[in-house]
């Protein structure tokens, strides 16, 4: 990806001046009146259904729904968390680091766009909860969860000590959510519209302006050369990833949590009813498939499959942690 | 009037004979152009240029440079006492005071800016300041190990004769190096003469910075009023990049560009700073 420098204040504001001028309303541009079809799968899956092998055809819409709810929560937690932290990895770090007013301008409208993907998912997930007769705070309770976390308060801290973890997070989650789109896009004939449209819309914007967080990882790793810079440069995309993997894992348990919603709805009975499939495989396998062959989970926990994010890796210089080669299965998202 | 339009004029200024150039032309805004060391005035020859049928320039010569003759004592190379030379300029220059001025300065030249901007002026519109720092942050950045390490040549300047024979001696090389940071020679070919007045003259300039450190200390001037445009490079090999909490108490508004270039960004990207200082300029009337 060939980028601009963050210090080439013309082309910086030509991007700016296109960013505001393709901005998106998500109460006009997504299709909310049609809502969520829950006949249809949200995201495709590979042949075992992540880690969930052997499920029946309704178990395997019900596992597509929750793994896109899944996703769609993971987006609308990320870009909250980034936008709660704005004022310390983005504010502060630009007064200690400053770059040009373009740069500063650009930043200010990534938040803004960040911000409102998070609301936008949220709206999703909303809709979903009406849809199927819950209350959104008890969906809230069988989704991941950025906030009040370990993951958050880590990086938090680590942001109050000069690093930038925060910003791999985010470079990575870009990097996904990008991915994920192009994996859904052969299957837009088959899957809900809405949940499709509001990913698509995500995905334009975010295409726009993805390269803003590997200018700034650049940017704040050049600039901070005193030992403690040097020290975060080689640990915050370890701890970054160490702190992602273990969030991930422990927000899959969070699906027991729909025991308590079996009765409110048809889609939770059968979620429910996905979790001894998991014993069929064990938990090393299990953790292996999330590495290496589970669609989007894998995207999200494997940097190896961001060709981007390696390069900036490289760029850099850090250590990340190792990782499975990649093995993406062939998709597919039954009618 | 040389080739670029400039006149050179001269004055005794408290006793001492100073030099600038000046485009004579009057009833334009003013821009005060401030070079830097080792240079002359021909170190703007760039913005003279671009700025000449639009501004009326006035480029002094830093003291013991050129024509402004070398003083006796120390003292004169102060940069209080050329602080008084430059508003005793201005005041030749403009006896009304009511022509808008912009200050710029490069290096020591940013220095004697900062100081010139904290004099009160009603008719001041900018401040910029190229690869440089004013006194306060240059002195608190006697806490960032980095910049103390670039900035060697300040202590080294204040040993007696050394510097002076080293110049004398090594001036090839010296000039050979800093050419690799963004440094050219002027355009007319330069006399030993000029070489001396700009690199063992000028020296003294540091020589007295030093002494002078109670002075910018105990120094309460208020923050700059007007807009301050510091523009600062990525690889200068003399000053670290700014951050803008370093001028919460020196300027009431500062926009700090820093850009991927050396020392002398004014002579190594004369089209982009033309046009960033253009640009200031034009949203500060």
């Amino acid at each position: 990806m060939k980028l601009p420098q963050p210090d080439d204040e013309l082309a910086l504001t030509k991007i700016l001046e296109r960013q505001k001028k393709l901005f998106w309303d998500f109460e006009s541009a997504a299709p909310w009146k049609k809502g969520v079809d829950l006949s249809r799968h949200f995201v495709p899956l590979d042949r075992d259904s992540l880690i969930f092998p052997e499920a029946s055809r309704e178990q395997r819409l019900v596992i597509s729904q929750y793994l896109g709810l899944v996703i769609a929560q993971t987006f609308a937690e990320m870009e909250t968390a980034l936008v709660q932290a704005k004022e310390l990895v983005f504010r502060k770090t630009l007064d200690l680091y400053p770059i040009n007013p373009e740069f500063e301008a650009l930043g200010e409208q990534f938040f803004v766009e960040e911000e409102k993907h998070s609301r936008m998912f949220r709206r999703y997930l909303v809709a979903f909860a009406r849809e199927t007769g819950v209350k959104p705070e008890d969906l809230h309770d069988i989704l991941p969860a950025v906030s009040g976390t370990i993951l958050q308060r880590t990086l938090k801290l680590n942001s109050d000590y000069g690093g930038h973890a925060l910003w791999w997070v985010l470079t990575l989650v870009e990097e996904v959510s990008i991915l994920i789109y192009k994996q859904m896009r052969p299957f837009k004939k088959t899957l809900d519209p809405l949940y499709f449209e509001i990913h698509r819309l995500h995905f334009e914007e975010e295409v726009r302006h993805s390269p803003y967080s590997y200018w700034m990882i650049e940017h704040l790793y050049r600039r901070d050369k005193s030992f403690k810079g040097v020290f975060f440069r080689k640990t915050d995309l370890a701890l970054a990833q160490g702190l992602e993997i273990a969030w991930a894992l422990s927000s899959l348990s969070r699906i027991k949590n729909a025991l308590w919603l079996r009765n409110k709805h048809p889609f939770y009975r059968t979620l429910i009813s996905c979790i001894p499939l998991l014993r069929k495989i064990g938990p090393v396998e299990a953790i292996r498939r999330l590495f290496v062959t589970a669609p989007f989970v894998s995207l999200l926990l494997n940097p190896q499959y961001h060709d981007d994010f390696q390069g900036l890796i490289g760029k850099i210089r850090t250590i990340q942690l190792p990782t499975p080669a990649p093995d993406p299965q062939q998709l597919s998202a039954d009618e | 009037m040389t080739k670029t339009g400039l006149k050179l004029k001269t004055a005794s200024l408290r006793g001492l004979k100073t030099a600038w150039f000046d485009n004579e032309n009057a009833g334009k805004p003013i821009v005060f152009l401030l070079h830097g060391y080792p240079d002359t005035p021909d170190a703007w020859s760039d913005q003279v240029e671009a700025f000449s049928h639009d501004f009326h320039l006035i480029l002094p010569y830093g003291r013991g440079v050129g024509p402004s003759s070398a003083p006796e004592r120390q003292r004169r190379y102060g940069a209080y006492s050329i602080l008084l030379d430059h508003l005793e300029i201005m005041r030749l220059t403009d006896a009304s005071e009511r022509t808008p001025l912009h200050v710029v300065g490069h290096d020591i030249g940013g220095m004697h800016a900062w100081l010139l901007a904290s004099h009160p002026h009603p008719r001041l519109r900018t401040v910029s300041i190229l690869n440089s720092a004013h006194p306060k942050q240059y002195l608190r950045r006697v806490f960032w190990p980095r910049q103390v390490v670039k900035s060697w040549y300040v202590g080294a300047f204040q040993l007696p004769f050394v510097p002076e024979a080293a110049i004398w001696f090594f001036h090839k090389q010296l000039l050979a190096a800093v050419a690799k940071e963004g440094w050219k020679p002027p355009h007319h070919e330069q006399s030993l003469k000029d070489f001396e007045g700009s690199a063992v003259n000028a020296m003294n300039e540091y020589r007295q910075f030093a002494r002078d450190i109670p002075h910018f200390l105990r120094d309460h001037a208020g923050p700059v009023e007007a807009p301050v445009l510091v523009i600062s490079s990525e690889d200068d090999s003399y000053l670290e990049a700014p951050s803008t909490t370093e001028f919460s108490d020196l300027a009431r508004s500062v926009t700090v560009r820093v850009i991927k270039g050396k020392h002398w960004l004014h002579r190594e990207q004369p089209e982009r700073i033309n046009r960033l200082l253009g640009d200031f300029w034009k949203a500060h009337p």
